[in-house]
């Protein structure tokens, strides 16, 4: 279950090239191959009545969409020479669907934040990925070229998801030297809490995983930015964390922890759903 | 990496089957830590208006509970013998479909029976809801199924979320086969070249994870997919079934039938799935 193929998403933007470094990176030391991915949907040039109307000249659109995308896959290439399998695969297609579909290549997709000026069609949205790929998204900050991931920290929880990620994390988790495990529990809950964890860190031992503590902690702020704090106070360069155990639509009416890393985390995150 | 710790479903209504001694087998092949795992949840008997009353269960009769319980796991240390590592046994006074999706969280693999004795889900283990809940990949034994020797191995592939967890969670096992062959049934006639790309894709995925002897093949569907892939099991002698699961909804498939359902029912061998 080791990762053998790492999935990027690459679309040249500055962020992008950051990106691409840090994934890079990560095929070289995992020994995997490396899969650049990008999309951009071929849109109608309007629609009336539910009638999508073609401009004339749509077959010299697709060709310039075309021959974008194969410029960036010749960024891609330049940029991932040193790596000994590369791969890449840019398709006139919904970014969304296209990432979730292909997933089935890789072991992971690394993906970054959309950029607050970015369109809403070409952009590609890392809650989606998370619930649609099947597979564990390495979500990387805009700036971040590097996962060292010497310090990882795993915020659990006793759900699906948590558990999901635990495990697609083994391959990180294993070359990190030290790993911490939290979880936010209530006053009155912590006898319980500490079992659970105690048994998260015995299942990771098991898998050859260097666990240096487990915690349950208190917090009145939101969970997101306790887990970032302790993140920070261990030096952790990587957050493992369930994906969506709400409902998306429950994270975006109550706030959530899903939402809350994805927006604010300044480190790398690992989501599993 | 591997499956370090595989955790199996006892049954607090039956004799222990052949699943705890191919979970025993299992782990030794992979030289995993093995649990076995029984849950019973209390209940006042009756649930009349005076019971309602009383919800708790007296004393007594969570010792009797728990004294069975506990004849379960010496059964259980018994028929798995000597082990090494040395197998754990834990014993969970909860719904057993609630226990073992949480405690799951210790293993990388869960072992399930196809069939429990009732549908009471203070006692018997809901296969359909785990496979929902559960976050692991889960090993679905037949009922009179004496042994498992996964020699050949075939993949159900569907371009669902579902099935792309189940072929990462199948590669210890996909490892260790003489063969993998890798099918998609395709509904529409007009889209066998897709669906013979699609397949070709996830084969040199395999190939990636060091998995050689891969056949793809793209199969049309009979009168349902759940009808060509157990004709692909007999004919091809397969020993395990690797499978997405519910990639229709639960109630979807309640509904208009689904291979997830068909399955869990049908399936004369092992089947692996995810979701």
């Amino acid at each position: 279950m080791a990762y053998a193929a790492i999935m990027v998403h690459f679309d040249a933007s500055r962020a992008s090239h950051h990106r691409l470094r840090l994934a890079a990176d990560l095929a070289m030391r995992l020994q995997a191959a490396l899969i650049g991915i990008a999309g951009r949907p071929y849109l109608p040039s309007f629609l009336a009545d539910d009638i999508a109307v073609a401009a004339d000249d749509s077959d010299a659109e697709q060709r310039e969409l075309t021959a974008l995308l194969a410029d960036i896959g010749t960024k891609f290439r330049a940029e991932a020479e040193r790596i000994k399998h590369v791969e890449w695969r840019g398709a006139v297609d919904d970014v969304n669907r296209l990432v979730a579909r292909e997933a089935r290549a890789a072991d992971l997709v690394v993906v970054g934040r959309p950029a607050d000026s970015a369109d809403l069609y070409y952009s590609l949205d890392p809650g989606v990925t998370i619930l649609r790929c099947g597979r564990p998204v390495l979500l990387v900050p805009d700036g971040v070229d590097v996962l060292a991931s010497r310090r990882v920290v795993v915020a659990w929880k006793d759900s699906r998801e948590a558990r999901r990620a635990v495990q697609d994390a083994l391959p990180l988790l294993q070359q990190a030297h030290e790993s911490t495990i939290v979880e936010i529990c209530e006053y009155g809950t912590e006898a319980q809490s500490q079992r659970r964890l105690e048994d998260v860190a015995n299942y990771l031992r098991r898998q050859k995983v260097g666990v240096r503590a487990t915690a349950c902690l208190h917090t009145q702020r939101p969970v997101a930015q306790e887990i970032i704090r302790v993140a920070r106070d261990e030096k952790a360069d990587l957050i493992v964390a369930g994906g969506y155990g709400r409902s998306r639509l429950g994270e975006w009416m109550f706030g959530g922890v899903t939402r809350g890393l994805l927006a604010e985390s300044p480190l790398c995150c690992l989501f599993s759903h | 990496m591997s499956y370090a710790t595989l955790m199996v479903h006892v049954d607090v209504d039956a004799e222990l089957s052949g699943r705890v001694e191919i979970a025993a087998d299992l782990a030794g092949r992979f030289h995993a830590h093995l649990i076995g795992l029984a849950g019973w949840a209390p209940m006042s008997v009756f649930l009349a208006d005076e019971a309602r009353n009383e919800p708790l269960p007296s004393e007594p009769h969570l010792q009797d509970m728990r004294s069975l319980l506990d004849q379960k796991g010496k059964a259980f240390c018994g028929v798995v013998g000597k082990m090494d590592p040395p197998p754990e046994w834990r014993s969970v006074l909860d719904y057993p479909t609630e226990a073992l999706a949480r405690e799951a969280r210790a293993a990388d693999l869960v072992i399930i029976g196809n069939a429990p004795e009732n549908k009471d889900p203070f006692r018997a283990l809901d296969p359909g809801t785990l496979l929902l809940k559960v976050g692991r990949p889960v090993l679905v034994v037949p009922k009179d199924l004496a042994s498992f020797v996964p020699k050949r191995i075939a993949i159900a592939w569907k371009d669902t979320r579902e099935a792309r967890r189940a072929v990462r969670d199948a590669l210890p096992l996909l490892q260790q086969a003489e063969s993998v062959l890798l099918v998609e049934i395709s509904e529409e006639a007009s889209s066998v070249e897709e669906s013979a790309r699609r397949v070709q894709d996830v084969g040199r995925y395999l190939r990636r994870h060091g998995i050689e002897i891969i056949a793809e093949r793209v199969r049309p569907a009979d009168v349902t997919a759940s009808n060509s892939l157990l004709r692909v099991i007999e004919d091809e002698n397969i020993d395990l079934l690797v499978t997405g699961a519910y990639g229709h909804s639960r109630l979807g498939e309640w509904a208009f039938g689904g291979v997830t359902r068909d399955m869990l029912m049908e399936s004369p061998i092992c089947c692996l799935f995810s979701h």
